[in-house]
């Protein structure tokens, strides 16, 4: 029954710590918004915003590794997930592949980086991940 | 019944498994000095694609993301083919199909790790199983689709699962050079997509702690690349058909959505190993067995194994050490300027 109610409050304890973060980041962003809409020079997010909005949430985030660690260290654990389920059994096994057909595209995959090193599709490569990509990462 | 376990404590000591991906995310970041210094690195490692999902935006990256590689090279295909990363992955997914996905991706670790938090577990089910099809769905239109679109009618790049879904690039880009002062000048540019994208990474690393590798079952399109090749990789765990009874242990035993051992679905992790009864099943390299059950091998053949065990972690431990001291201290990239 214990180890029920700590599987119980570490769940409900996770929930609480996303919608925690969750509620902060909305909140950063509507106030911020508010605040750019009336001066458009100013920020949507201040990294005094980010910590106000994370000092609620860090003791949640503390507890939340403090009793996974306790939880790792006692053993507990679902064992009903790690369960096997009742229905599934093999299907059979998938036919087996030519023979000739793994070193012809391995032939074919040496090939292409070669291609690519001589018509600059490598140097593209380099060049993107040697910048970083504000928008790919989400920095807007 | 109270099916939670407290008796017959699993063991704390990591398994090779988990000391593999550790080691792989250390040398998939191995600039540790950018994380000190807020910097990405700029050296001509980054010519290279690392096999696991890892965002080159990352401060510790040391080799260019697949995924964003890929999509760049469709955004810009009008002007040049994107061999160089076609073959890359092409040679990936030959030789390791997600056997990546299980031993090697950065994420995937993530993802394990958060599943260890003890809380109550989603079982995979038939929801799961069709779930398990959106990643290619993904694949199609976040990969492909939209940056081929966006090059050839608008000549614009927009690599689009990057902007609009990535949670790696989230992760391990934005949180990781905003927590650093040096870069506070970015939070100037911080907005909506900074926010949706947050959001979106909180979601699934909280579906992540609840129901097993979320993000790998059901989103992953680097993953659904892999599992093409799965069948056929080089490396993967392989079932010997002469041993085996039919029973389906292996696959009900399975976290992944797998309907066969080995199939698109398969990170070959080899839980399958010690699940099988009949001992059918082993992780091989070719003709090479890498790992089977203990009984299926003679008493030479595991002291071979771990003597050959023991030669393989000095040389990876070696291959550690010089590519901490290349990517920190030796290459030119990373000297300070002047």
């Amino acid at each position: 029954m214990k180890k029920k109610l700590f599987l119980i409050l570490q769940s409900v304890l996770c929930l609480a710590l996303a919608l925690g973060l969750a509620a902060g980041t909305l909140g950063i962003y509507r106030e911020g918004s508010a605040r750019q809409a009336a001066d458009p020079l100013s920020r949507i997010y201040t990294p005094e915003a980010v910590a106000a909005a994370l000092r609620p949430v860090l003791p949640l985030l503390l507890i939340v590794l403090l009793l996974s660690a306790l939880g790792l260290v006692l053993g507990i654990r679902d064992e009903n997930a790690e369960t096997p389920g009742k229905r599934g059994a093999c299907p059979g096994h998938p036919r087996a592949v030519p023979r000739w057909l793994r070193p012809a595209l391995l032939v074919l995959a040496l090939a292409l980086i070669a291609a690519g090193v001589f018509n600059g599709s490598a140097r593209d490569v380099f060049g993107k991940a040697v910048k970083i990509c504000t928008e790919c990462v989400g920095l807007g | 019944m109270d099916k939670i376990k407290t008796a017959g404590r699993p063991s704390l000591r990591p398994s090779t498994r988990r000391l593999i991906q550790l080691y792989s995310a250390l040398l998939h970041n191995a600039h540790l000095k950018g994380f000190l210094e807020g910097e990405i690195y700029r050296g001509g490692a980054k010519y290279a694609c690392v096999p696991g999902l890892n965002c080159y935006s990352c401060p510790g990256a040391v080799g260019a993301c697949p995924l964003g590689a890929l999509q760049n090279a469709l955004a810009a295909s009008g002007h040049r083919a994107g061999w160089y990363v076609l073959g890359i992955l092409l040679l990936f997914g030959v030789t390791l199909g997600r056997t990546i996905c299980g031993w090697l991706c950065p994420f995937g670790l993530l993802q394990e790790l958060l599943h260890k938090i003890p809380t109550y577990k989603l079982k995979k089910s038939r929801v799961t199983r069709a779930l398990s099809w959106l990643k290619y769905a993904v694949l199609a239109l976040f990969v492909a689709a939209i940056p081929l679109w966006s090059g050839l009618s608008r000549g614009l790049p927009l690599p689009a699962f990057c902007q609009y879904l990535c949670p790696a690039g989230s992760f391990e880009g934005a949180v990781a050079l905003l927590s650093h002062p040096q870069n506070s000048f970015l939070f100037g540019m911080l907005g909506p997509l900074f926010t949706r994208k947050f959001l979106i990474l909180l979601g699934i690393g909280l579906a992540c702690v609840f129901c097993y590798r979320s993000f790998c079952r059901f989103l992953c399109p680097l993953g659904a690349i892999y599992g093409l090749f799965n069948r056929f990789c080089l490396l993967g765990v392989r079932v010997d058909e002469a041993r085996c009874s039919g029973c389906g242990a292996c696959v009900r035993g399975c976290g992944m959505d797998v309907r066969q051992v080995g199939d698109q679905e398969c990170i070959h992790c080899a839980k399958c190993l010690t699940l099988c009864p009949e001992k059918a099943i082993s992780l091989r390299a070719g003709k090479a067995v890498l790992k089977a059950p203990a009984a299926a091998l003679s008493t030479e053949a595991q002291a071979r194994r771990r003597k050959t065990g023991r030669i393989a972690w000095a040389l990876a431990l070696a291959v550690l050490c010089f590519a901490l001291l290349w990517f920190n201290v030796l290459d030119p990239a990373v000297l300070p300027a002047g």
